[in-house]
C-alpha cells in the first residue's frame, strides 16, 4: 500500500505593500469623522476601505498628535 | 546541545586584545597564560580568554600576584560594576595602603586581570582583525589617550569572583574604640525596607515618560529639568523614615536612573524605555543593580547634591563612599561602628583628603552621613542607632548580600494581596508587600500619588492609555489589580476599565504594516483559513503588523511594492479613451484609493495582471461631488498614464466655457487638391465667403454665400459643378 497522498494545496496569488502607514476605525463614521477634521485631511492619501485610512508618508505623528487632541486615544500599533 | 553564549566580558577582552600591539599582546599572554610555543595571536587571544573562564588557572595567578593586587581585585568584588576609571582604582589602590597607586594597575594590567577600555575607541564598523590595525603599543601610551572622557578599565567577573575571598588589609580596621559587639543597648537598630528610592525611580519613569528631561551640550541636566528635580513634591519629598536628609534628592534620582538604564539619552533627552530585568527579579536584584550603579555617578555627590564640576570621573565621592561600604563590610555580623570614625577612617585613607587643608570646607567632613545614613539606608544596605558615643552603624543582612559578603539573605514574608483599590479609582499600597515588579505594573497603569507607609495612587483615563499603549492589554491590567487586591474589584473600576480600553480600541494606527491584495474575497478567505496571521479589512485586503510569522510557502507573490515609494504610471487608457487598464504589478496602494473615486471596476474584463476600469458619466459626476476637479483629474492622468486627460474624458466633463455646438445648413465644397483649397481659403475674393475648412480639400459654405463664391471664382476661371 503506498501511504496516502498529502493534498498540494493551491498557492494564493497576493500582491504585498510593505511599510504601510493606516488608520483603522471601528466603524465608517468614525474614519468619516477623522476624514473630515480639517487639521488632518491633508495627511491622508485616501480612504482604502470604509475604515481604513491610508496616511502619507511622514505625516503619522501629526495625526496622532490630533486625534489625542481630537480626545481620541488611538493605539499605535509599531513593528 | 547547543554551544553556550559568551560572556559580555569574553567578547569585551577578545576587541580589546586585537586591539593590542602584537608584542604587547604576547607580554600580557606571557604573564596570563605562558605559553610554551609561539602562538599565532587569534590564537593567544582565544587562549587569554580561557584562561580568565578557568577558575583553577586564575587562583593560581593570584597566588603569584603582590598581596596588595589582590586587595584592590577583592574590593572591586564588592561591587558589581565591571568598569571603573583610572582615577578611582588609583583612589581605590592609595586608600589601601598602596603609596604609588598607578603601580599596581600596571601590574593587573601586565597580568591580564585588568584591561584598558578601548574596545570601542575610534571603530565604525567591524573591528579589523587581531592585532592588524593596533590601538595600544604600550600602557604607558594608553596613558596618553587621556580625552575628555577620561579613562577607564574594566575587569572581567571571573577575576573578581576568584579574588573576592582576599583578606583586605588592616588598614581598612577601625580602632576597638570605635566598634561595639554584642553591646545589648545596640540590639534595635533601625532599617528600611530598601523601596524608598525604586519608589522615586519610578515616580520620575512617569515624569520622563510625560516629559523627558534633556541633557545640555556639557552633559548636565537643563535647568529647567534641574528646578523640575528638586520641586516635584513626590521626587525631591524626604522618605518617611528619614534618618539624614539627601541633597538634591531628585537630582540624585534622576542621575542614578539614567546610570542604572532606566532612563536612556536618545538625541539630548532622556527617554524612559520600561523597566529592565533587574526590576522583575525582586527587591535584591534592583538593590544590587542600584548599588553596582553608584560609582559611576558624576553629577551628584553627598557633600553637595548637584555638582556641574565633578564630570569626567574626577568626583572623589564615589570611591571614598564605596570605600566607607567596603569598610564596614570587613565587621563581624554582631559589630556596629561609630558613624563618625568610618568618616575619619575614610578620610585617613583616601588622597584626595590627604592634603586637608586644601580642600574646600564643605567637603572636609560631614559628607559621609548622607550617604550611609541617607542612600545606603534607603537602599537597605545599612541600619543605625543611637547610643552612647553617637550614631552607630553597621550593614543589613540584604547589605551583606549586595556587596557579595554572604550568599543568604532570609526570604520576606509574601503578601501579594497589598492593594486596595476603591470605587473612587484611587490604588492604597501597603509597603509590606510591594515589590520592584508591583511597583513597575502600577507604574504603567495608574499615576503616583502619595509615597509614604501607605502609597497612593490614582488610576485615570490617561495612565490606563498609556499601559495600553506600552503594550498592555485590558486583561492583563484587570488580573494585575485583582492578584494583588485584598478586595474584589469595585463595579466601577471594572467599568472604567473597560470603557478606556474599548475606547483605545476604537482608531488602530499601524505605523509600518504589512499589507497583503488578494485578487478576490476568495483568496483572502482561502489565506486566513490557512492560518494568515493578518487582520481582514476589507474583501481583499488584509493587514498584518509585520511579515514574521506568514508562511509564503502558501503564496504566489504577484508583485511586492513599498509603500514609502513615489506613485509612478501604472495606468493606460485604451482606444476609446474612457476603459483605464491598471497594471497590477506596478501600481501601488494609493491608486487603490485613487481610481474608485470616478471610474468604475469592471469585474468582467479584469484578470490577475491587469484591472478594467471604466470612465463614465455617471462615474465622473461622483468624482466630481466628492471634491474632484478638472485640474486634479489633468494632474492625474499626467501622473498615472503619462500623458494628458483623454479627449473622451474631457468630452463628458463637459465643454468648460466654450459655446454650445450649434447646427447649420452648408453646402460643402470639395476641391482638386490641398493647394487649391489653400488658395481659395487665403485670396480674400474668395476666403471672405468661406464660413469653415472641413479638410485638406473640403470647404463649408453657407447657402446665402454660395453665389458670391461662384463669383468670385469665375474671375479665376474655376467654376463651381452642382
Amino acid at each position: 500500500m503506498f501511504p496516502p497522498r498529502k493534498a498540494v494545496l493551491a498557492r494564493i496569488p497576493v500582491k504585498l505593500h510593505r511599510r504601510v502607514c493606516l488608520v483603522l476605525a471601528t466603524d465608517a463614521i468614525l474614519a468619516e469623522e477623522i476624514l473630515a477634521h480639517k487639521k488632518i485631511a491633508q495627511d491622508f492619501c485616501g480612504r482604502l476601505t470604509g475604515q481604513a485610512l491610508l496616511v502619507r508618508p511622514g505625516r503619522l505623528e501629526n495625526i496622532v498628535e490630533e486625534l489625542q487632541r481630537m480626545g481620541h486615544t488611538p493605539q499605535v500599533i509599531q513593528r | 546541545m547547543p554551544e553556550s553564549q559568551p560572556h559580555p566580558w569574553e567578547k569585551q577582552v577578545r576587541l580589546t586584545l586585537g586591539r593590542f600591539d602584537e608584542r604587547l599582546l604576547r607580554e600580557v599572554a606571557q604573564k596570563l597564560v605562558r605559553p610554551r610555543n609561539t602562538w599565532p595571536v587569534e590564537d593567544l587571544i582565544d587562549r587569554c580568554v580561557d584562561t580568565l573562564a578557568n577558575p583553577v588557572l586564575i587562583d593560581r595567578r593570584l597566588k603569584d600576584l603582590d598581596l596588595s593586587r589582590g586587595w584592590l581585585l577583592s574590593a572591586l568584588g564588592r561591587s558589581g560594576q565591571r568598569r571603573w576609571t583610572l582615577g578611582q582604582l588609583v583612589e581605590l589602590a592609595m586608600a589601601l595602603g598602596m603609596p604609588d597607586g598607578i603601580a599596581p594597575i600596571f601590574d593587573l594590567l601586565e597580568t591580564g586581570f585588568l584591561f584598558p577600555d578601548i574596545a570601542g575607541l575610534d571603530l565604525e564598523g567591524e573591528p579589523p582583525p587581531p592585532c592588524k590595525k593596533p590601538l595600544l603599543r604600550g600602557f604607558d601610551h594608553w596613558l596618553g589617550f587621556a580625552g575628555s572622557a577620561g579613562l577607564a578599565l574594566f575587569v572581567p567577573e571571573t577575576v573578581v569572583e576568584r579574588a573576592r575571598p582576599f583578606e583586605l588589609p588592616a588598614a581598612l580596621d577601625f580602632p576597638p574604640e570605635a566598634l561595639k559587639e554584642n553591646d545589648p543597648l545596640l540590639k534595635g537598630g533601625i532599617q528600611v525596607d530598601g523601596l524608598e528610592i525604586p519608589l522615586r525611580l519610578a515616580v520620575l519613569a512617569q515624569i520622563a515618560r510625560e516629559n523627558p528631561p534633556r541633557i545640555n551640550q556639557q552633559g548636565t541636566f537643563f535647568k529647567r529639568d534641574l528646578e523640575r528635580f528638586r520641586a516635584d513634591s513626590l521626587l525631591a519629598q524626604a522618605p518617611a523614615d528619614a534618618q539624614c536628609e539627601i541633597p538634591d534628592f531628585g537630582v540624585f534620582i534622576a542621575e542614578l536612573a539614567e546610570k542604572s538604564g532606566l532612563l536612556k539619552r536618545v538625541e539630548g533627552d532622556l527617554h524612559f524605555t520600561g523597566f529592565s530585568t533587574p526590576w522583575k527579579n525582586g527587591l535584591l536584584a534592583l538593590s544590587t543593580s542600584l548599588w553596582d550603579s553608584l560609582s559611576t555617578l558624576e553629577l551628584w555627590n553627598p557633600a553637595e547634591g548637584f555638582r556641574e564640576d565633578f564630570q569626567n570621573g574626577a568626583n572623589p565621592f564615589p570611591m571614598a563612599s564605596f570605600l566607607a561600604m567596603v569598610a564596614l563590610g570587613r565587621l563581624k555580623e554582631n559589630c556596629w561602628a561609630n558613624l563618625a570614625a568610618v568618616e575619619a577612617l575614610v578620610i585617613s585613607r583616601h588622597p584626595y583628603w590627604a592634603d586637608l587643608e586644601n580642600v574646600r570646607p564643605s567637603r572636609k567632613d560631614g559628607w559621609l552621613r548622607p550617604f550611609l545614613l541617607g542612600v545606603a539606608f534607603q537602599l537597605g544596605m545599612v541600619e543605625t542607632a543611637k547610643a552612647e558615643g553617637g550614631e552607630w552603624i553597621r550593614l543589613t543582612a540584604m547589605g551583606r548580600r549586595i556587596m557579595r559578603l554572604d550568599s543568604n539573605v532570609p526570604p520576606g514574608p509574601d503578601f501579594s494581596r497589598t492593594l486596595l483599590v476603591q470605587p473612587n479609582l484611587e490604588i492604597v499600597a501597603f509597603r509590606q508587600g510591594l515589590t520592584p515588579e508591583l511597583i513597575s505594573g502600577l507604574t504603567q497603569l495608574a499615576a503616583w500619588k502619595i509615597i509614604g507607609p501607605a502609597c497612593q495612587l490614582i488610576l485615570q483615563p490617561e495612565s490606563v492609555y498609556q499601559a495600553l499603549e506600552g503594550g498592555m492589554r485590558h486583561e492583563e491590567i484587570r488580573a494585575l489589580l485583582e492578584r494583588h487586591s485584598t478586595r474584589p474589584l469595585p463595579q466601577a473600576v471594572l467599568d472604567s476599565l473597560q470603557t478606556w480600553a474599548n475606547k483605545h480600541e476604537r482608531i488602530a494606527i499601524y505605523a509600518s504594516a504589512t499589507l497583503l491584495e488578494f485578487p478576490s474575497e476568495k483568496e483572502m478567505e482561502e489565506a486566513l483559513a490557512r492560518g494568515l496571521p493578518a487582520l481582514r479589512i476589507s474583501g481583499r485586503f488584509a493587514v498584518a503588523t509585520s511579515e514574521e510569522g506568514i508562511d509564503f510557502s502558501h503564496y504566489k507573490l504577484t508583485a511586492t511594492r513599498d509603500y514609502g515609494l513615489a506613485p509612478t504610471v501604472c495606468v493606460e487608457a485604451r482606444e476609446d479613451g474612457v476603459t483605464l487598464l491598471e497594471d497590477v504589478a506596478s501600481s501601488d496602494l494609493i491608486l487603490e484609493t485613487e481610481l474608485p473615486r470616478f471610474a468604475d471596476f469592471d469585474p468582467g474584463q479584469s484578470t490577475q495582471q491587469l484591472r478594467v476600469f471604466t470612465l463614465s458619466p455617471e462615474s465622473l459626476n461622483r468624482g466630481i461631488q466628492s471634491g474632484l476637479t478638472v485640474p486634479l483629474l489633468e494632474d492625474w492622468f499626467q501622473s498615472r498614464l503619462g500623458h494628458p486627460m483623454t479627449s473622451a474624458c474631457r468630452l463628458i466633463l463637459g465643454p468648460g466655457g466654450e459655446a454650445a455646438p450649434q447646427v447649420e445648413k452648408m453646402h460643402v465644397v470639395l476641391v482638386a487638391n490641398e493647394e487649391m483649397a489653400n488658395g481659395l481659403a487665403q485670396w480674400p475674393e474668395t476666403a471672405q465667403w468661406i464660413s469653415r475648412r472641413l479638410g485638406p480639400t473640403a470647404l463649408a459654405v453657407a447657402e446665402q454665400n454660395l453665389p458670391s463664391l461662384r463669383e468670385a471664382m469665375a474671375k479665376i476661371g474655376l467654376s463651381l459643378k452642382e
